[in-house]
């Protein structure tokens, strides 16, 4: 058993053992904070007040090993074992058939390091349900809804957007583009909003669109690059405009659903550029051009002269 | 006869209970009913010029109360913990874990449409303690707060498990100034929630207990000075280049010293933002004085701030604990009427989350004012005069010392723990104010607690010499 690193969880919250067997529980601390695995008698709030009256210890915790002197519902326990350190409980499991809580007696880790031990002849059985909290997915079904969080591989401080019949993306304000686009439900924010929260969501979707990373709008070549600089949103009809800016040009972007059996469409307008624009297409994506703002098609990108106004509109397909 | 002798004891044990009792019939504390299913984790608190109170909360909202009505703002926010009401109308300002977002209801219908990115520079690696917290803003526009550190198992000095590896500025107080430029301003803060700007407009943050951070502080912020946890100073270009070489020896020299300690866990384990008490007398006797509170216990404390030697020093009461008064204590705001507002939000480390309220009743506690420094001794005021007679008895004062020491173990010890005796006492006012004279060295807390003088905490005080006068 360890530590889930950096969310102050035990990574294993539910284990079985037959009555009376010899148990052999070892623990390794791969976390970054002191940890110990404290084995409570059965009981809603027996870890709670062995672990508050560790917490009592003050001064004295560290030589006790955080464990209360007077504490009777302490059944085993390892050391208080720095990061980096491990310990294995040798113990013969309860006779009797319960569920026997565990906890981290460390200051303020029991409110998200509890798991339980079940003593019973049937080794077979799933964890409780209050261990396997419901996740939180947030629901677009009757308004968009515009969340800002980590999304691994895209950004820590990506825009997740779901509309109420779909499609649903990601947006990454340090490349001005969306990132992800998928079908489906929305977004879990579990490991955003549960414990200590900020660990991040996760999309509720196999995404049909992925983008490079890169932005796909490049000015003066269609090679160029650019400082760009994400400056915010306007809600219109509570969906977002995205601003940026591209080498100090202003690039307006808006996602919604498209119609006529394509999936996602992205309207770009580009503020008074002094060179021409170009929009090199995601590799694998499939795009059609509304040509409202003039483009050519040329050799792998869409080429817009420079106008005081650039609208420019592609569609996502599936 | 062995009986009488076990009610003696027990009457001396009463005694000294209710001598440190947390009693305290001059304030009242109501627990604000919110609109049900909302998760009201507060984050950042502000008043509008007209009253409206406005909240951002944890998971990101924004939320105004106005005419007995809640109403959502905004949503959507990468967990906001400082919200600062701006000038123009339908104007508010929310720090977000990656920037300073400027919200505006362009169309008065209560809600926000435009989220604009006002000042942003910093660098945030995703993992949850990267926070970016407490907002204020100055008489001339510009903002200020504090980066947070972020977990780095490869980055450790020493065993401290904060650090930034890539993340630039974590660890730092900042400021934005009115046109949006990021201007990092000190290096060394771990967690530092809470910040406040003084009427004479000096700025003062609280950080939070670990690693090299030896207890709850409250911090004189001055730009360019060093304030404690090392890790900022990668990004400190005096430092940067010979940061690997240094040792804790060499960060402690060159470290400022907190104003005030919170010792831990007594004084609670996670300082809120601390709030002045700018209400002129309406909020009871404490007019200038420091109120803040503590995440993770039912705790409000006082300080009391004094400068000697042109350093910041003081001392920190305990002022409400227990009761009526929830845990989460984050966020606290005076209202026009004097009344303080806390806002909660404890998720992860304790139960708490929500708004409370903190009104005087009118009558004068009886406790000490405050303590201040003299060349030999403290000078204790109090709110009310205490019986002289009992005032004068040296016995009636139990003074302990210590030092903290500066470490990167997660929790420091106090070292060189003395019990001070004082040497003499001298009653002045008719009771009002005692001096007290005892020995005194520079670099320690002051702990004083009184017998038989009826103060409410025993009179608990804990006073942190950096200078004496």
């Amino acid at each position: 058993m360890g530590v889930i690193a950096g969310l102050v969880r035990f990574d294993r919250e539910f284990f079985v053992v037959s009555p009376g067997s010899t148990v052999l529980l070892r623990f390794e601390n791969n976390d970054l904070m002191p940890h110990n695995v404290v084995i409570c008698r059965p009981g809603e709030e027996t870890c709670m007040k062995v672990a508050e009256g560790a917490w009592a210890l003050g001064d004295r915790a560290a030589a006790l090993e955080y464990i209360p002197p007077d504490a009777t519902d302490v059944l085993q326990h390892t050391r208080m074992l720095n990061p980096g350190e491990s310990e294995a409980l040798y113990f013969r499991a309860p006779e009797i058939e319960d569920d026997y809580p565990f906890t981290c007696t460390f200051p303020r880790h029991a409110y998200s390091m509890k798991g339980i031990m079940r003593v019973s002849v049937d080794l077979h059985q799933s964890a409780p349900e209050e261990l396997s909290a419901e996740p939180i997915v947030l629901d677009p079904a009757k308004k968009p809804i515009v969340y800002r969080t980590t999304i691994t591989g895209v950004s820590t401080s990506a825009i997740a957007v779901g509309m109420p019949k779909g499609p649903h993306y990601v947006f990454n304000p340090e490349q001005c583009t969306i990132a992800l686009a998928w079908q489906g439900d929305f977004l879990d924010v579990s490991k955003d909003q549960m414990g200590r929260g900020g660990a991040g969501s996760k999309i509720r979707g196999e995404p049909f669109f992925r983008d490079s990373g890169e932005s796909p709008l490049h000015l003066g070549a269609p090679s160029a690059k650019h400082a760009i600089q994400y400056r915010g949103y306007d809600l219109l009809d509570d969906m977002p405009v995205f601003h940026c800016e591209y080498d100090g040009v202003t690039v307006n972007l808006a996602a919604a659903p498209a119609t006529g059996g394509t999936k996602l469409k992205l309207s770009h307008e580009v503020i008074a550029p002094k060179r021409d624009v170009f929009y090199v297409p995601p590799s694998g994506m499939d795009t059609h051009v509304a040509n409202r703002g003039g483009g050519t098609r040329e050799r792998g990108y869409i080429r817009f002269k420079a106008a005081p106004r650039i609208r420019t509109s592609f569609e996502i397909r599936p | 006869m062995k009986y009488a002798r076990y009610l003696v004891l027990i009457s001396i044990a009463l005694t000294a209970l209710s001598d440190l009792a947390d009693a305290n019939g001059a304030y009242e504390v109501t627990t604000t009913q919110l609109p049900k299913g909302i998760e009201f984790e507060v984050g950042g608190m502000d008043f509008r010029k007209d009253g409206a109170l406005f909240i951002c909360t944890r998971i990101g909202d924004v939320w105004f109360y106005k005419d007995e009505t809640w109403k959502k703002f905004a949503g959507g926010l990468q967990e906001p913990l400082g919200l600062v009401v701006g000038e123009e109308p339908g104007e508010v300002f929310v720090l977000q874990r990656t920037e300073l977002t400027r919200l505006v209801d362009k169309n008065a219908d209560g809600r926000a449409e435009v989220f604009e990115t006002f000042g942003s520079g910093w660098d945030y690696e995703g993992t949850f303690h990267g926070y970016a917290m407490g907002l204020i803003r100055d008489p001339e526009g510009s903002f200020y707060g504090n980066l947070g550190l972020e977990i780095d198992a490869e980055n450790t000095h020493d065993g401290a498990w904060l650090g930034t590896r890539t993340a630039r500025w974590r660890g730092w107080h900042f400021k934005i100034t009115k046109d949006g430029t990021f201007v990092p301003l000190s290096p060394g803060t771990r967690t530092a929630n809470g910040i406040v700007r003084s009427p004479d407009g000096d700025i003062f943050i609280s950080d939070n207990q670990g690693s090299y951070i030896a207890s709850g502080w409250l911090m004189h912020a001055v730009p360019g000075e060093f304030l404690g946890h090392p890790a900022g100073l990668k990004w400190d270009n005096r430092y940067s280049s010979k940061l690997a070489s240094m040792t804790v020896d060499d960060f402690d020299k060159l470290r400022k010293r907190p104003a005030i300690y919170f010792p831990y866990p007594r004084m609670g384990r996670s300082a809120s933002e601390p709030v002045f008490d700018t209400t002129g007398g309406k909020f009871g006797p404490y007019a200038g004085q420091i109120f803040i509170g503590d995440v993770t216990q039912e705790l409000l404390m006082r300080c009391s701030l004094e400068n000697v030697k042109e350093t910041w020093q003081g001392a920190c009461y305990p002022f409400l604990r227990k009761g009526d008064l929830g845990a989460g204590n984050n966020r606290l705001r005076f209202d026009a009427k004097g009344q303080l507002f806390i806002g909660q939000a404890a998720r992860g480390w304790a139960k708490g989350s929500g708004l409370q309220v903190v009104r005087w009743l009118g009558k004068t506690p009886k406790t000490v004012l405050d303590v201040e420094i003299r060349r030999r001794g403290f000078m204790l005021s109090f709110t009310q005069a205490v019986d002289p007679a009992a005032a004068a008895l040296r016995a009636n004062y139990e003074v302990r010392s210590f030092r903290y020491e500066y470490t990167s173990k997660y929790y420091a010890d106090q070292l060189d723990v003395q019990t001070v005796k004082p040497n003499h006492v001298k009653v002045l006012d008719g009771g009002k104010r005692v001096l007290i004279g005892l020995p005194l060295e520079e670099d320690r807390v002051y702990r004083i607690r009184t017998k038989h003088l009826g103060l409410e905490f025993a009179g608990e005080s804990f006073y942190t010499v950096n200078k004496i006068p």
